[in-house]
């Protein structure tokens, strides 16, 4: 019963980098970890800079790939799928925020979103009315027109709050998500997150170095000498 | 497809895109590189025509058959013959002598004198300027020779003849000038008397006569056609003027290769641009792929830009082109006063959907080609690429 509510399973992953330097070592940033994430729950990652959080991200989100080990999501074995099959996983199943909202420049709000919802295979109007509600739910619906310039940072990490929930995925990869704004919006866009990760039954993993984001999640790791342990 | 197009075409050609600018400029430079080819090709095409065509009617007409005979009256049977045949239009009888003309100012002209029993396109396009073209005994001189001999006097005409101890003989001959005439082939005009072939036998008899045929056939298969009849000796105005076709047709062909060179200068742009441009949107393509645009989608995202800009710009050149040709007779006095003649310009559609092709197919190539490479890189390598501008 357990394991039909597993959304995200790591056991022994690991991952490297290649020296920078000729002839030398290469960095280890992850050694052997293993974590599991089920439906509707929350871990927070953190740890110290450098400690290799981000990396932590990408290999769960197939963004990079492990040396070794197993990742699982949704049953599948990420580092066995194609670029097609892990290109269709993450559009249907998986929601990215960044530190950085990263919206596509030349587009509107709406378009952001929308255009999410269409590379997932909705059709365009199924899309805009898909967009259309989300960025009501984020706030946003007076801002639909406007391009990424013309928003705030706060604004920006609502749009790609809409834009990572758009599709109804099955986890959220949320990686320091307020880490660029001011505390008052930063408070804004976290309150957001976890109101519709819980309203949604959202799995949700949340990079951060704020310990009071992180301690409103579920688990909250402490990635430390290239290993996650629980944080207490 | 829909979704990559409006990507495509807002990464092309939208406000905020800073490289706006560069699609705007691959866009008219493949415009001009189009219209340019194109009027340059129907310039050099109308002028090859209109050179083709004073050959045709003047110099060599469309076949000539030569009769190794001087029999006037065997001649003209012969040509009766010939233009019984379905596919000739006019068949006559002619011969050209070389002649030295001296004025009665003593200026003298080097030429061939053409005895001709005028018929179809070279007699309609001959025009009298004054006096009777083909009066027996007289002699006919072009408009631009009149400076040195003119209607009304008498011309020394000098010309070689079987000799009875020598070979040949020069002989000289008084004839009067009856009439003036004029032709649109320059060339033509300023080496060429006319006169009839009965005038023209009578000075020199043994001279062996041909007959030329005009045609809106095939010339190859009428020649087919006329050898079948016994005239082995026949000839097409391509092969009598084998060489000056032969050039005319190389020259075409190296003024086209030269302006397509224009096209490919353009394409190492678009090339270069699609490069530069994907560079700079290292980010959000890693975006893209991050919410699940595949590999071989941005791949096609940025062809189909490049395609777009294409597209664009060959339409462009292409309207460009049928404007000018239409606006052209309203200029063509200003060419007929620098180059002396009226062209009619044409556009060869075949010719311009090829080219059109061309530009699409080449683009898509070079697009595909400047953004192959970097697409191999990890979505998280683009992610942390610093923005090229």
């Amino acid at each position: 019963m357990m394991k039909s509510t597993e959304v995200l399973t790591l056991e022994q992953v690991s991952k490297s980098f290649p020296a920078t330097l000729r002839g030398g070592e290469p960095i280890q940033i992850l050694e052997g970890v293993s974590l599991t994430l089920n439906r509707a729950t929350s871990i927070a990652i953190t740890g110290r800079s450098g400690s290799g959080k981000s990396t932590l991200l990408q290999v769960s989100a197939g963004l990079l790939s492990a040396d070794s080990g197993s990742i699982r999501f949704e049953g599948k074995e990420i580092p066995c799928l194609d670029d097609e099959h892990l290109s269709r996983l993450r559009s249907r199943s998986m929601g990215f925020i960044f530190q950085s909202s990263l919206l596509l420049d030349d587009f509107t709000a709406l378009e952001n979103v929308q255009i999410s919802a269409m590379i997932a295979g909705y059709s365009e109007r199924d899309a805009s009315r898909k967009a259309l509600a989300m960025l009501e739910l984020v706030g946003m619906q007076d801002r639909l027109g406007h391009t990424s310039d013309q928003l705030s940072g706060g604004e920006r990490q609502r749009v790609a709050i809409a834009r990572a929930l758009v599709n109804e995925p099955s986890l959220i990869f949320a990686d320091e998500p307020t880490g660029s704004l001011d505390e008052r919006n930063a408070a804004l866009v976290e309150d957001l997150l976890f109101s519709l990760v819980a309203e949604r039954e959202v799995a949700l993993m949340l990079i951060t170095h704020n310990l009071a984001f992180a301690s409103r999640c579920n688990t909250v790791y402490r990635l430390h000498n290239r290993n996650v342990e629980v944080r207490s | 497809m829909r979704l990559l197009l409006r990507l495509a075409t807002r990464y092309a050609f939208s406000r905020q895109n800073r490289h706006r600018g560069t699609s705007v400029r691959i866009s008219l430079g493949l415009a001009l590189c189009l219209f340019a080819i194109v009027a340059v090709l129907s310039f050099m095409q109308a002028l090859q025509r209109n050179q083709f065509e004073d050959i045709r009617t003047f110099e060599s007409f469309d076949l000539q058959i030569d009769l190794e005979s001087n029999d006037y009256i065997a001649a003209n049977e012969a040509a009766t013959l010939i233009e019984g045949l379905g596919s000739v239009q006019h068949a006559f009888v002619y011969v050209d002598i070389p002649v030295i003309a001296q004025g009665t100012d003593g200026s003298t002209i080097a030429g061939r004198l053409r005895g001709i029993d005028g018929e179809g396109r070279f007699l309609s396009n001959l025009n009298s300027y004054r006096g009777f073209l083909f009066q027996e005994g007289q002699i006919a001189v072009s408009y631009s020779n009149t400076r040195s001999i003119d209607m009304g006097e008498t011309l020394t005409l000098t010309f070689l003849k079987k000799g009875k101890q020598a070979t040949v003989v020069p002989s000289r001959k008084e004839l009067e000038v009856g009439a003036v005439y004029y032709t649109t082939s320059y060339d033509f005009d300023h080496s060429t008397f006319l006169c009839d072939v009965e005038t023209l036998l009578a000075l020199q008899g043994d001279v062996p006569l041909k007959i030329g045929v005009f045609t809106t056939h095939d010339v190859k298969e009428v020649k087919a056609e006329i050898m079948q009849l016994g005239f082995t000796n026949t000839s097409t105005w391509m092969e009598i003027n084998a060489s000056l076709y032969g050039a005319m047709e190389l020259e075409q062909k190296m003024m086209a290769l030269m302006l397509f060179l224009m096209v490919l200068v353009i394409l190492v742009h678009i090339r270069n641009s699609s490069r530069r441009l994907l560079l700079a949107k290292q980010t959000e393509i890693a975006m893209l792929r991050a919410i699940g645009l595949t590999k071989a989608k941005v791949q096609a995202l940025f062809v189909l830009q490049a395609v777009v800009v294409a597209v664009i710009g060959s339409l462009v050149g292409v309207v460009l082109s049928y404007a000018g040709i239409a606006i052209y007779p309203t200029l063509s006095s200003y060419v007929y006063r620098s180059m002396g003649v009226h062209l009619e310009l044409e556009i060869r559609s075949l010719e311009l959907l090829v080219l059109f092709i061309v530009i699409v197919v080449f683009s898509l190539i070079a697009s595909f080609h400047g953004t192959h490479k970097i697409l191999k890189a990890d979505i998280m390598e683009m992610f942390t690429h610093d923005e090229v501008n």
